[in-house]
């Protein structure tokens, strides 16, 4: 009996063991139709995407050698045989790569024959460091080498940090769903980056720009993320990425959707997050699409019930972790500043701007996306988007006037529960965009639209209906104290496009202003200094201007000229910055 | 009763309570061990045998009537592309929708471009899918 017991009880275990601690395995349904969608509890080394190293593992069989060389003839018969250098024979030696049954063979044949070891070590530095990048780049998106993938991501946000300490902090804003549920896969931590000039601590307004929250669409996280690299890069030679950095805050949030993306990375199609909790049973179908997930207006419309549907809202109002991070992190740097009523407009001195980045259709969308009420700053929100229109030449409109209604979003939440201006920019022509759109349209069309809104992010509501900065010039870049310098600008009240959309009222020139080391609304009144119309008179919607600038009592080193333009409205539009050195 | 045939079934008993208890243990195990560790307890595993089989999806092209119709079916469908001076929608889609949304109001037709273009990820080798590309996107 005891026997029988002992035998069914380690039967028992074997079998619960091998069905629940090895492996378990669901055969999937996904979009690829032929991969499973396999829970592995034990190391998983499949590396899917991994580039052949044969090449490379063949060059570093082979040595530099020195072949010492009889005669010319010699050298075309081993030419014809080894991989020789194409480089002077004039030591009286030949030099190439010969594996060790080839230094052997010729050895046999009584070559001399000899290592060149100082370059043989210098060739096999410089393999390791080519396998090193090649091992890198297998996390990038097959077929699409231009797209970081969430790990690169990651990976850039790290170096960015250590590149520039003062400038960039790297802030752990919550999990994604599979981090969150136990269980699973592991899942990954959700960054966001706030770039600013740390060293200037007081209160800036903030630029919250957020991509890749739909996980298919590639070109949005690298776009956010050129835009910052570039930004940083420019901090101390651009002037205009120096002011801003030093008095306005970036926050970017690159993958809003890690756990879908490494889906779509995979080739999927895939959408929304991986929640697989809520009630769908279709592997290729479940998930929570967050951008209908956001608690403002939630369940209101342009969304779905059924779990398996690609705009499925999920189960309550934010109820995925990811849209929780996002909330919870916007929350933290953006306080509310508008009313509880839908028809409470923030005030026109509200600050922050916020964008996230989805593809496609080349559209610029503004709130409300819940109702085909106008928002209650539509006026300004179409402003600043017919700004952005100018740049990326995007059809700019609300949802439901040129697309459709929808509720949940991301832009209703912060510009509903925040006030926030807030906006979704669709860029490019499809999900998985190729490299050569990416690079020759959408980068050179929308980081422009992105400068801007972290220009307008202090006064979104009133900065973008007043005149660009043109054409910004000195006559020199580096005096002597006392030398005066003369400033040159365009202003432009005249830049807009909704592409379709209704046209922006412009207005005439009413008047230019400078100021020196601080920006307007950091100088005293008596600081601001004027400019003159070029023509004698303000009185056409673009401008030339011009003023002299005297040095005299200017300290010594790098000095900020910031340069503003006025309408005839009173609306004064964003600073263009120059630098001009005293030595 | 004869004394062979009570020991008989005796020990039939004995055998049947001895299996009876075996099925009832190892039942307790697996519901113990379920219960312990969170891998049974797992989305996946709780959809396990609910699985359908592998889906397929069509790319189509819609027509609709109304701006009111566009915002409900921009309500449940993967719409990738609007053209609203058209009135026409471009959404990926599943087959049961796709036979939910022949309607008299709606003209759906495949978009043989991008049915090729995303074929994998769309399955185009399931029977299904591949009679309506046939029937719809023939080569030319």
């Amino acid at each position: 009996m005891v026997k029988r017991w002992s035998l069914l009880i380690v039967l028992s275990a074997v079998l619960l063991l091998w069905d629940g601690r090895l492996l378990y395995a669901q055969s999937g349904d996904d979009d690829s139709g032929a991969t499973l969608d396999v829970k592995i509890y034990i190391p998983f080394v499949f590396a899917p995407g991994q580039p052949s190293t044969v090449e490379t593992e063949e060059a570093l069989t082979k040595t530099v050698v020195r072949i010492y060389l009889n005669d010319q003839r010699q050298l075309h018969e081993l030419a014809h045989e080894l991989d020789l250098f194409e480089e002077a024979t004039t030591n009286g030696y030949a030099v190439g790569l010969a594996s060790e049954e080839e230094i052997a063979g010729l050895r046999a044949q009584g070559v001399r024959i000899e290592v060149d070891r100082a370059r043989d070590g210098e060739l096999r530095s410089a393999q390791a460091e080519v396998m090193s990048r090649s091992s890198q780049a297998t996390n990038t998106i097959p077929g699409y080498a231009c797209y970081r993938t969430v790990e690169e991501t990651y990976n850039s946000l790290t170096t960015l940090t250590a590149t520039y300490p003062t400038l960039v902090t790297k802030l752990n804003i919550g999990n994604s769903w599979e981090k969150f549920t136990p269980g699973g896969n592991a899942g990954y931590d959700i960054f966001a980056l706030k770039v600013t000039n740390s060293a200037k601590p007081d209160p800036k307004p903030k630029f919250l720009l957020m991509s890749a929250i739909h996980a298919r669409e590639y070109a949005t996280a690298e776009l956010a993320m050129r835009f910052v690299e570039d930004l940083l890069t420019k901090y101390g030679v651009d002037p205009d990425a120096t002011w801003l950095l030093d008095n306005f805050e970036l926050h970017l949030i690159p993958q809003a959707n890690p756990d879908g993306r490494k889906k779509a990375e995979a080739g999927q199609l895939w959408r929304k997050n991986t929640d697989s909790n809520d009630g769908c049973r279709r592997s290729s179908s479940w998930g929570t699409d967050l951008n209908r997930n956001s608690s403002f207006k939630w369940n209101t419309g342009g969304s779905s019930s059924n779990a398996c549907n690609e705009t499925y809202r999920g189960p309550s109002a934010a109820s995925e972790p990811e849209t929780q991070a996002i909330q919870n992190y916007a929350a933290s740097i953006f306080p509310d500043q508008r009313g509880p009523a839908n028809t409470d407009p923030a005030p026109a001195t509200a600050e922050g701007v916020f964008i996230t980045l989805h593809s496609y259709g080349q559209l610029v969308l503004y709130p409300w996306g819940w109702t085909t009420s106008p928002a209650p700053n539509s006026t300004q929100l179409q402003t600043l988007g017919r700004k952005f229109g100018f740049f990326n030449g995007h059809q700019v409109c609300n949802g439901p006037a040129c697309l459709y209604g929808t509720s949940g979003t991301t832009d209703d939440w912060t510009y509903g529960d925040r006030g926030i201006a807030s906006y979704t920019f669709e860029v490019g022509t499809a999900f998985f965009q190729s490299c050569s759109v990416f690079t020759s349209d959408i980068l050179p069309k929308n980081m422009p639209a992105l400068t801007y809104a972290f220009k307008a992010t202090r006064r979104p509501y009133q900065s973008p209906a007043g005149p660009d900065v043109l054409n910004l010039a000195v006559s020199a870049a580096t005096v002597s104290a006392g030398t005066p310098v003369n400033l040159n600008a365009t202003l432009n009240d005249t830049r807009y496009n909704s592409n379709g959309w209704g046209n922006e009222p412009t207005q005439a020139i009413q008047s230019g202003r400078y100021s020196i080391d601080l920006p307007s609304w950091k100088s005293l009144p008596s600081d601001l200094r004027l400019l003159t119309a070029a023509d004698g008179a303000f009185n056409s919607s673009i401008e030339s201007v011009t003023a002299t600038m005297d040095t005299a009592g200017w300290s010594t080193g790098r000095h900020t000229v910031f340069v503003e333009g006025v309408d005839a409205n009173g609306n004064v539009g964003v600073p263009t910055a120059i630098f001009i050195t005293i030595n | 009763m004869p004394m062979e045939m009570w020991v008989c079934q005796r020990r039939f008993l004995l055998r049947l309570t001895n299996r009876v208890l075996a099925v009832v243990w190892v039942l307790a195990m697996a519901v113990m061990i379920s219960s312990c560790t969170p891998l049974l307890m797992t989305p996946v595993a709780q959809s396990e045998g609910s699985v359908a089989k592998t889906e397929g999806r069509l790319i189509v092209q819609i027509t609709y009537p109304t701006v009111d119709v566009l915002n409900e079916l921009a309500g449940e469908l993967d719409i990738w592309e609007v053209d609203r001076a058209a009135q026409t929608l471009i959404a990926r889609i599943t087959l049961e929708q796709y036979t939910a949304l022949r309607q008299p109001d709606l003209i759906i037709t495949l978009d043989c471009a991008k049915m090729r273009q995303y074929a994998q990820q769309n399955n185009l080798s399931l029977p299904d899918i591949a009679k309506l590309m046939q029937e719809e996107c023939p080569e030319k």
